[in-house]
């Protein structure tokens, strides 16, 4: 059997300069994609299970459904406006290079999320409340988000144009990825809900921003929510 | 545009590129069939590496599977004894692709430890241990160096001999050479001394 799907985790956290180039090599583009793909699968799986595990039952697996799907659409959605900001910004990166890059800072997420789902899960079997796992959960993607920042970095490197790369990409994945968790809540579960939906109930058109720009009008047509 | 008619926009165009992965996909078996049915559901982030044209390769291997591949039978070149299995093939493609590898990792080796050399060759004479850890530093990097040499020079070779190998048998159409059997042990021998290489290493 060979090693390389157990080196590409230790890669990702531990040399991530080599991860990106790799990323950047043609002929190992397609592997470290099926590997980061798998990544971002399995750990959106056991974080979006501990998640989950808040309400317990039907919501383990959904949730578990959930975050991996809400990443991969938020990479998906995002991938071609990545590629034009790159080109915008000095980088001759190709689209399957910046696909590469961009699925190899979200498979280094989902690391850290696999990571942090032990705590997240601990943390409900010790009786934290709903606010307090929300605030789990949102401690737990900003450290992921972090960890996806540092191979960005790297990616990008140090040449004219930098911050502006950076700035875009993390700005489109910001308001893309806010957007299509948005759409996939419920995760955790309202406590008020008896039967937590698959779908948030009473949505309305607009989304995040609509929703946001609506906000003093009445919360609690907008859905269940989280 | 409904929810229902955007996942079954969705849908089509992943089974339609799905359908194309599978037709495209050069190894047979579950392999293939798993490509194709995680390019439907997967087909904005999958389909850009499992259509992407092939082969996806460094230069060394590029240059020998174009070589092996116009060297095989169905190329419409005759079928002869100088020619490749396709297990040998695939054999002889691992081996290069893992010294391409190999020479890769020297040659960040070499960047990093280059750099790290430069900076210290800068500062004060050192004395004592710091000297005698210079010393191993230079010496490290003198035989890397020569590593990156014999990598590289197996490779070219290999190359050279592929491509000969592709013209011989041009030459030969209809025809058994033995000069084309000659080069065919010649290159097997010389893919295999490729792995041998890091085993004297």
């Amino acid at each position: 059997m060979s090693a390389a799907p157990l080196l590409h985790p230790a890669e990702l956290l531990r040399a991530p300069a080599q991860a990106v180039r790799r990323r950047c090599e043609p002929a190992q583009q397609a592997a470290s994609a099926r590997r980061d793909l798998l990544t971002i699968a399995l750990g959106g799986l056991l974080f979006g299970a501990a998640v989950g595990s808040f309400r317990g039952g039907v919501q383990v697996p959904i949730a578990a459904l959930k975050i991996p799907l809400a990443t991969l659409l938020t990479l998906a959605v995002s991938a071609p406006g990545f590629a034009g900001f790159a080109g915008a910004f000095g980088r001759r990166w190709s689209f399957r290079e910046t696909l590469s890059i961009a699925l190899g800072a979200g498979a280094r997420a989902s690391l850290v999320l696999l990571a942090l789902a032990p705590v997240l899960w601990l943390a409900i079997d010790l009786g934290v409340g709903h606010q307090g796992v929300r605030w789990l959960a949102t401690v737990a993607y900003a450290l992921a988000g972090l960890s996806a920042l540092g191979l960005l970095l790297h990616a990008v490197g140090a040449s004219r144009g930098r911050l502006a790369t950076t700035l875009s990409f993390v700005g489109l994945f910001l308001i893309v990825g806010a957007q299509s968790a948005w759409l996939l809540r419920p995760f955790i579960g309202d406590p008020h809900d008896a039967n937590v939906p698959l779908f948030a109930h009473g949505r309305r058109e607009g989304g995040l921003v609509g929703s946001l720009l609506d906000f003093g009008a009445d919360e609690r047509e907008s859905g269940s929510g989280y | 545009m409904s929810t229902q008619a955007l996942v079954a926009l969705y849908v089509a165009v992943g089974i339609l590129l799905g359908g194309l992965v599978y037709l495209r996909t050069p190894e047979r078996g579950w392999s293939r069939a798993i490509n194709a049915v995680a390019t439907v559901g997967l087909w904005p982030l999958w389909a850009p590496f499992a259509l992407a044209p092939c082969p996806l390769a460094g230069t060394f291997s590029a240059r020998i599977t174009r070589a092996l591949l116009q060297a095989r039978p169905g190329s419409g070149l005759p079928a002869s004894a100088s020619v490749f299995s396709q297990a040998e093939a695939v054999e002889i493609l691992q081996r290069v692709e893992s010294s391409e590898r190999r020479l890769a990792d020297i040659d960040a080796l070499l960047s990093a430890r280059g750099h790290a050399h430069d900076a210290a060759s800068v500062e004060a004479p050192r004395a004592g241990p710091a000297k005698s850890l210079g010393e191993i530093s230079l010496s490290s990097l003198v035989q890397l160096k020569a590593a990156r040499v014999r990598e590289h020079s197996g490779l070219e070779e290999l190359a050279e001999l592929c491509e000969l190998l592709q013209m011989q048998h041009v030459l030969s159409r209809g025809d058994c050479s033995d000069r084309a059997e000659a080069l065919r042990d010649q290159l097997w021998a010389r893919a295999q001394a490729l792995s041998e290489l890091r085993e004297i290493d």
